[in-house]
Formats: C-alpha cells, sequence, structure tokens
C-alpha cells in the first residue's frame, strides 16, 4: 500500500443538493455504491434484484449501511441491507426514513444527525 | 494480599475462594494440582476431582447475569475468576466453563424471559449447556451453514450435522445454529435452544470424537440430527433469520472474553520456565544468571501484560463502549491469542527438553502449550477475525481516526465498577467512533516526554500511515479476497489498538495497578512495536534494561507467590 489513490468512489460520492433525498436520487446514489463495492458498471445494476444473488455479503452491508450515514446523514440500523435487499427497495425504505428525519428536525429546529 | 492490589478486592472474595478450593498446583499432594491434572490429561479425561471442586464452588454462576441469580455483573471480573481455572487447566477452563458460557451468552442476548430462566436454572445447578454451531464443511463460514430448521405444525425439524462441539454429549441443553431458509445472505438463520430431555429415541445420533493433540480431556464431541422435532417455543428471538445478528452480537463477548482468560495460561508458562531457570545449574551457575533466559523471561512477561492490557480494556469496553466492540473484541482474539501463543513458543528455550517432558514439576509446560494452540482457531479463527476488521477499515479511516475523541478515562481503571452490561447495546454493524484511539492521540499531543512520550508518538504516526493505507483500500481488499497487504493492515490496527489500551491504562489506571513497576508500560509497548517493525524506538542498552526489569517483576511475582497479570493477585502458587 503506497500512495492513496484518487478513486472518488472509495468515499461515499455526492449526496446531490441539500434537503431530503428523493427516492429516485437515492437509487441512482445506491446502485453506484453498488456497483462500486461490485467493481461493475452501473447500468450493469438491476435495481430490483435481491443484492446477496450479486454476491454482497453481509461484510458489503454494513459497509454500505456506513456509507448512506455519511453520504446522508441518516442514522441507519446496520442490518438495514438485510431487511431490504435490493436498490429499490433500500432507496423507496431510505427515502421515507430520510422524510420522516426532515421533519423531525424540523419540528425541533435540530439537525437530524 | 498486599495493599497494593486493595483495589480490586471487590473480587477477590470470590476469586479467592476458588483459588483456595483448588489449592497450591505445585503442590505434587494436591488432589486437584498439576500432577493430578496432567494423569487426567494422559487419560484424556476431564479431571473429575476438580470438576466436583467447581462443582462445589458453583463456577457456573459467574455466567449468569447477576438478575438472573447469578454473579455475572462485569465481565472483566468474570474473566479474572475464569484466569484462576485457565491457569490451572485448559481443559477445565473450556470443558467445564466456558463452552457453557459461549453458549449462554446467545441466549442472554436473544432469548425471552423464559428461556432466560430455563438457561440460568440448569448452570446454577451445575448443569451444562452446548454451543452447537460449527459444521465442518463451513468453518467460520456460519452463513453458509446448511444445518436446517424446517417447520413442521407449531413446531420445527432439525436435520443435518454438527461437528467438534465442546460437552454436546454431556450438555443439558443445546444452543443449536440453523439454517431456517434457502435463501443466501444474513436472515436465513436462528438460533434454537434445545433441552436434550424432549429429544425423541433415535432423533440424534453422537459421533465420534476428533483424536485432538491439544485439550485431550475436553469432550469435543459431533452429532446427526435426523427429524429431530423441537416446539415452535425452541426459537430463540421472536422470529426466524436473526441468527446471524444474535451471534455478530454475542460473538463481540466471547472473543474479548476468552483470549483474556487465556492470559493464565501463559502465567502459569512463565512460572513454570523461571521455575525452571533458578532451579537449573548450567556452567557453574543457575540458567536464570544467564542474559538470554533473562531476556526471554523479560519479554514474556512483558507481553503477558500487554496482552492483559488490551484483553482486559475491551472487556470493559463491552460495557462502556458497545457500539466498539464489534471490531475491538475480534482484534483482541487475533493478537491477545498471537501474542501468548508466541510467548509460550518462546519460553520453551527457557526451558530446553523440561518442555518435552509429560510429567514431573515441569510437565504441565507441554500441556498448557498444547491445550493454548486452539486459541489461535476455536470458536473463531483469527483470520477470520482479520476478515471481520478489514471492511470496517476505510470508514473508520476516514471518520474515526484523529477525528473523535478519547475512550472515558473510566475504561483504563482496571479493577473499577462499570456501568451494566446491556446485552441489546452489543450490535453488528460499522462502528462510528474509535475510542482507544482517541485516546493514543490525545496521549501523544499530551505526553511528549520520555520512553513511554517516544512510542505514543511512534503508534501515532502508525495510526496515521493506517489512516492513509486504509482510505485507499479498493472494494475487493474488504473481503475474505483482499490481497495479503491489506489484511497485514487489520493486522497492524490490532497491534495500534492495544498500544492504545496499554497508553490508556498508563495514564489512568495507575491506582489499580498498585505496586507494579511502572516501566512495564515502555516493556508492554516495545512488545507490541517490534510486531510493526520498523526502527526501534529504543537503544539496545534502554530495551536490556527494561527486559530486566521485567525479568525482576516474574521472579518478584513468583517468589512472592503473586499473578504475573496486571492485577498482582495473591495466590496459593
Amino acid at each position: 500500500m503506497t500512495e492513496p489513490t484518487t478513486d472518488t468512489f472509495a468515499t461515499p460520492g455526492d449526496p446531490g443538493p441539500p434537503g431530503p433525498p428523493s427516492a429516485d436520487r437515492l437509487r441512482t446514489w445506491l446502485a453506484a455504491r453498488v456497483a462500486y463495492y461490485l467493481e461493475r458498471a452501473v447500468d450493469e445494476i438491476d435495481h430490483e434484484a435481491p443484492l446477496t444473488s450479486y454476491g454482497l455479503d453481509s461484510v458489503y452491508a454494513f459497509s454500505i449501511c456506513g456509507d448512506i450515514e455519511d453520504a446522508f446523514h441518516l442514522a441507519v440500523d446496520p442490518t438495514l441491507v438485510w431487511d431490504h435487499d435490493s436498490v429499490a427497495a433500500l432507496a423507496a425504505h431510505l427515502a421515507g426514513v430520510a422524510a420522516a428525519a426532515t421533519d423531525s428536525a424540523t419540528d425541533l429546529g435540530t439537525n437530524s444527525h | 494480599m498486599s495493599t497494593g492490589t486493595s483495589t480490586i478486592t471487590s473480587t477477590a472474595t470470590d476469586v479467592d475462594r476458588l483459588d483456595g478450593l483448588l489449592g497450591d498446583p505445585w503442590d505434587a499432594g494436591n488432589p486437584t494440582g498439576f500432577a493430578a491434572l496432567l494423569e487426567a490429561d494422559e487419560r484424556e479425561e476431564m479431571h473429575a476431582e476438580s470438576e466436583r471442586v467447581l462443582d462445589g464452588y458453583g463456577l457456573n454462576a459467574e455466567f449468569v447475569p447477576v438478575g438472573l441469580g447469578g454473579r455475572l455483573a462485569q465481565v472483566d471480573r468474570l474473566v479474572q475468576v475464569m484466569r484462576a481455572v485457565w491457569r490451572r487447566d485448559p481443559c477445565l477452563g473450556l470443558g467445564y466453563g466456558a463452552s457453557s458460557f459461549i453458549a449462554s451468552v446467545n441466549v442472554w442476548s436473544a432469548g425471552d424471559e423464559r428461556q432466560r430462566r430455563e438457561v440460568a436454572d440448569l448452570l446454577l445447578a451445575n448443569r451444562k449447556v452446548a454451543s452447537a454451531y460449527h459444521e465442518l464443511a463451513h468453518g467460520n463460514d456460519f452463513s453458509r451453514a446448511e444445518f436446517a430448521a424446517v417447520r413442521d405444525g407449531t413446531g420445527w425439524r432439525l436435520d443435518g450435522r454438527k461437528e467438534v462441539v465442546t460437552n454436546l454429549r454431556r450438555a443439558d441443553a443445546l444452543v443449536v445454529f440453523a439454517r431456517t431458509r434457502p435463501d443466501p445472505g444474513s436472515r436465513s438463520h436462528a438460533q434454537f435452544l434445545v433441552p436434550k430431555a424432549g429429544i425423541p429415541e433415535g432423533a440424534l445420533r453422537y459421533l465420534p470424537r476428533f483424536p485432538s493433540s491439544g485439550m485431550r480431556g475436553v469432550q469435543l464431541g459431533g452429532a446427526v440430527f435426523n427429524g429431530c422435532p423441537v416446539p415452535g417455543d425452541a426459537l430463540l428471538g421472536d422470529e426466524p433469520g436473526r441468527g446471524i445478528e444474535t451471534a455478530l452480537s454475542s460473538f463481540q463477548l466471547t472473543r474479548s472474553a476468552l483470549p483474556s482468560m487465556c492470559v493464565g495460561v501463559v502465567d502459569t508458562g512463565l512460572r513454570a520456565a523461571l521455575a525452571s531457570a533458578l532451579d537449573r545449574r548450567l556452567y557453574g551457575g543457575a540458567a536464570a544468571d544467564l542474559p538470554y533466559v533473562r531476556a526471554v523471561i523479560g519479554r514474556a512477561q512483558a507481553d503477558l501484560l500487554a496482552a492483559d492490557a488490551f484483553a482486559t480494556v475491551v472487556t470493559r469496553a463491552l460495557h462502556v463502549l458497545p457500539e466498539e466492540t464489534g471490531v475491538s473484541a475480534p482484534a483482541v482474539k487475533y493478537l491477545v491469542s498471537r501474542l501468548l501463543i508466541d510467548a509460550m513458543d518462546e519460553l520453551r528455550t527457557v526451558l530446553g527438553a523440561r518442555a518435552y517432558l509429560r510429567d514431573g514439576p515441569f510437565g504441565v509446560f507441554q500441556k498448557l502449550a498444547r491445550d493454548l494452540a486452539p486459541a489461535g482457531f476455536a470458536h473463531v479463527s483469527r483470520a477470520a477475525c482479520q476478515v471481520t476488521i478489514l471492511p470496517q477499515l476505510p470508514r473508520l479511516a476516514r471518520r474515526a481516526w484523529f477525528e473523535g475523541g478519547p475512550a472515558p478515562a473510566g475504561l483504563f481503571r482496571l479493577g473499577g465498577d462499570l456501568p451494566p452490561l446491556d446485552f441489546g447495546a452489543l450490535r453488528p454493524g460499522a462502528p462510528r467512533s474509535d475510542g482507544l484511539s482517541g485516546t493514543l492521540v490525545e496521549t501523544a499531543e499530551t505526553c511528549s516526554d520520555g520512553v513511554v512520550g517516544r512510542f505514543a508518538a511512534r503508534f501515532r504516526d502508525e495510526l496515521d500511515r493506517l489512516r492513509r493505507d486504509c482510505a485507499a483500500l479498493g472494494p475487493r481488499d474488504l473481503t475474505i479476497d483482499a490481497r495479503p497487504e491489506a489484511y497485514a493492515l487489520a493486522g497492524r490496527y490490532t497491534v495500534v489498538l492495544a498500544a492504545a489500551a496499554c497508553l490508556g491504562v498508563g495514564r489512568h489506571g495507575r491506582d489499580g495497578l498498585g505496586d507494579l513497576d511502572e516501566r512495564w508500560l515502555p516493556a508492554a509497548l516495545d512488545r507490541l512495536d517490534r510486531r510493526l517493525g520498523g526502527p526501534p524506538v529504543l537503544t539496545e542498552p534502554e530495551r536490556r534494561d527494561l527486559e530486566e526489569a521485567m525479568f525482576r517483576l516474574a521472579r518478584e511475582r513468583h517468589d512472592g507467590r503473586r499473578l504475573l497479570d496486571l492485577t498482582g493477585r495473591a495466590v496459593r502458587g
């Protein structure tokens, strides 16, 4: 291991503009993360396919959960990916979590994280 | 007991009582001493008389939470009691004790009130519970476990093989890890609490034991389950699919506590080596006068203290920083088992041919060396621990190291009271913070003087290197297919964590160390640093002085009948 790489995907990537992310934006972002871990092109990722069918095991599941927390400042359960096992299912679930977090942050006048 | 160790007297009562019951192990006339234990080992049996004594003491109560009528309140104190057993006979440590502990932790973590009560009652009645996880075909990769549980009416049927399970035959209940659906992934397994009494004739067939070089007295067994019916309420947890989650939570306890218990094994190995060196006349003097012999013993003493500091701090972290033990517990299993096995290997050279004798006053050494070897692969292998740590490193590098604060000072006050253990707080997943590394960084910033300051700077620099190298790890390097260089990063990180634990104890835990020579800290740090390679922090004269100081420490503790670990507790022998 010598010099740091310049691979921008080694960090969780750009989560996009501020505000609660939509399911569509989450899908795009998640598909890119999954493609990164699988070392495949992003258009090869079937949004409906179970991530386990790609061989994404618990190791990657924890990494993806960590990436979600870091990119969107959402506290997610580490077993989230075990329960929502496709890009589409995860995006739909997270969009709900993000909207709820934003609502409560607005109510309380605090940041969700 | 010296006044210097008075801060740990809150546990001293129990562990002293146990030590008193078991007597001086070196006394050839002691029915539970090394001579008797060696004879049982030659017969490949558990030592029956010692088991009766442990029944009388009620060792199992150490594994049962206080709320259920047992004595388990603090994991570090459980370990102190268990070291009193492991330092005499690892077969008793595992085969009488720790195997029931491993099984029961699953139930404390995931069981309902009735299941917890059932296991507590069994243990408090001196019964055993076996943990049936292992399948030969899948090794540590238990997510591939094939042993199947299939729904059958309101209950389940169990089918498949489990092998190399401690006490499978003599346990009164089993915690069985089984696949509850064929799908890949981490929601396809569950644990079942299976009392033996309910198993019908023919549904469970035992397999012969595999002959082994160590742990020969332990009843390692296998079994074939053939459509074995279990009731619906045997399932641990509200629903199937929680098995991997429960395992990853429970293992944080066992991966930190078991290696810590093994510190007791090297305590005896070191004592045997020292006794041999003091007794043996060579070249007109005692072997213990030879500089080489003194250096090996001094280094082993420093290794033992480094292992103790790291393992004890992480067992305390289960109470204080449970969100971080998903990484620090496998780090203990990985590094401490290695430190201890290597120390025994080096001590072998002090005993020379005596390390091969199977009886007599030094016969215990070869048995302990054989019994310690499984610490590197049993329950979970060191390699599997690396695989657990590796994927966490890029994120820790990105957001934890040099970012978060230090661990609370109380973590390092060995012997001090801790908040209650919350089994629910031990979760699988990716820790967001790393308090131990925070303590390292803080120590390096505030303590720049002297030898300890130099070591703090050295390990801080290593953390900095790790931050750079780990942030650059590609996705393939986070898995079992990682390059050897990536695996090496996980190993180096465990050394940095151990150094941080030692520095934290040196900084905040002095009151709990009694009269321990302060040079233990640079001596332990030097031993850890040598595992990283690189330019030495110490000059050769400095290292020689520290090794001599550690030899003298071992000698004083040996002569004064005190443990060689950080507690320095007074013992019978």
